[in-house]
């Protein structure tokens, strides 16, 4: 009884540090704002800069539609500015918008050089999904400074729809002890493109760093 | 007679995968137009593979058996192909000198040889003349999968690198599933078409066409993602 008892216990344990609770954002399809600037700020940009002793350095961040705006091309949208990292200390850098469980932001990444001009963006079909991301992966060059994240309106409105596929491993105890079964699962997940959501930024340290 | 007490571990095989890193496409001062691609970008036969079958969950002779099972399949699923005439490779490589014609960029297959296993090439025979880059489009596997008492769906794999034809230079290096169970943080992904969906084994050798048309389908878009990495 006590056994049965202990092992209630531990399982319950478990199951209450697997059940997070985070809440379903919807998409956001429309913004509006007066007050947004024409030129992106660079001075409060986040440092991409990477702890040396990391291969891969993650930053999450989050667009809000209440945060920094920009009006760009005649589109006002939220945004947010990185530092890049100095030339040579990286692999590459990989920026887009995090896959949430409702919504993906629609991402727009354009580089800047230190003045705050453009030198590089990229078009549509270059952002690719990888698991967690909606991204672009470039290695950052000698004149590119600043990493602009914005919002590309068009898709707004959309969804992307995908099918999941993945397989699980559930621990079975009993009387004799415990064993595994492995099992597969499936899903379709529906995200709509939004004006607001979460940002993934991912600096890979270069090869020959140590 | 005592109850079974379960627990529910959840546990992601792909989040336990090294992260792949590819190496991103820096477009030159003058544009690559011009490339050669590597031959044998498909293996000979098609997989069927079930991930998490159930057999699999029975120890040493579970696996004996699941792998018995998993061998006949996929000869089933590949005779349906052949019954067919499906050539695979031909219809993907031409797929993908169209795809480089549409982003500006001439391909040109190269002939021969086979590679001895399915992994890059460690030496790159001679850019024909004028080409400035060469393709190692090496599809590591493609066919059918189903994570566990699911549905079959098409899926491919596959390893692209541009090399820089005239100093080795790797210009751009990446990894792309089609339909990927459990995928690994890294890599690109691609959603599987709907349209190609089979409930069983029956179900996929019975309809041969359409079979091939699902692995052509996924062959055609993974070929137009790693197009979209070369801009």
């Amino acid at each position: 009884m006590r056994t049965k008892l202990l092992l209630l216990a531990v399982t319950s344990a478990m199951l209450a540090g697997c059940a997070t609770t985070v809440p379903i954002q919807p998409a956001t399809l429309s913004f509006d704002r007066a007050d947004c600037v024409s030129t992106p700020e660079t001075v409060t940009a986040v440092s991409l800069t990477p702890d040396k002793d990391k291969k891969i350095w993650v930053l999450d961040s989050q667009l809000s539609a209440s945060g920094q705006c920009l009006e760009r091309n005649g589109v006002s949208a939220p945004y947010m500015v990185f530092a890049l990292p100095d030339d040579g200390r990286t692999k590459m850098v990989e920026l887009g918008a995090g896959l949430e469980l409702a919504r993906v932001l629609s991402p727009r990444v354009v580089l800047l050089d230190a003045e705050g001009a453009e030198t590089r963006s990229f078009t549509r079909d270059q952002y690719m999904f990888r698991p967690g991301l909606l991204s672009v992966q470039f290695v950052p060059q000698e004149n590119e400074r600043y990493a602009l994240v914005t919002v590309d309106p068009e898709p707004i409105g959309q969804s992307h729809d995908t099918i999941v596929a993945g397989t699980s491993v559930t621990t079975i105890y009993t009387g004799f002890g415990a064993s595994n079964w492995r099992s597969g699962h499936e899903a379709m997940m529906s995200r709509g493109f939004s004006y607001e959501g979460a940002v993934r930024a991912l600096v890979y340290r270069a090869d020959e760093e140590k | 007679m005592k109850k079974s007490i379960a627990a529910l571990g959840l546990l992601s095989l792909g989040a336990c995968a090294s992260p792949y890193v590819g190496t991103p496409y820096t477009a030159p001062a003058v544009p690559v137009t011009s490339v050669g691609i590597v031959d044998d970008t498909l293996p000979d036969e098609a997989i069927a593979y079930e991930a998490a079958s159930t057999m699999g969950n029975f120890g040493l002779l579970g696996a004996l058996i699941d792998a018995g099972v998993q061998d006949s399949r996929k000869d089933r699923v590949n005779e349906a192909l052949a019954s067919v005439n499906h050539t695979p490779e031909a219809t993907f490589e031409a797929h993908l000198i169209g795809a480089l014609a549409d982003a500006g960029i001439k391909g040109a297959m190269l002939q021969g040889p086979d590679r001895e296993k399915r992994a890059f090439l460690e030496k790159y025979p001679v850019a024909p003349a004028g080409a400035q880059a060469l393709i190692d489009f090496n599809v590591t596997g493609y066919g059918y999968v189903n994570a566990g008492n699911q549905l079959w769906r098409p899926t491919v794999a596959a390893d692209v690198k541009m090399v820089d034809a005239a100093t080795g230079k790797t210009l751009m290096e990446n990894r792309i599933v089609y339909n990927p169970v459990d995928a690994q943080a890294g890599i690109v992904t691609l959603a599987p078409n709907p349209e190609f969906v089979f409930q069983n084994r029956e179900d996929m050798i019975s309809q041969p066409e359409r079979l091939a048309e699902g692995i052509d389908d996924a062959l055609k878009q993974v070929a137009d993602a790693a197009v979209r990495l070369m801009k």
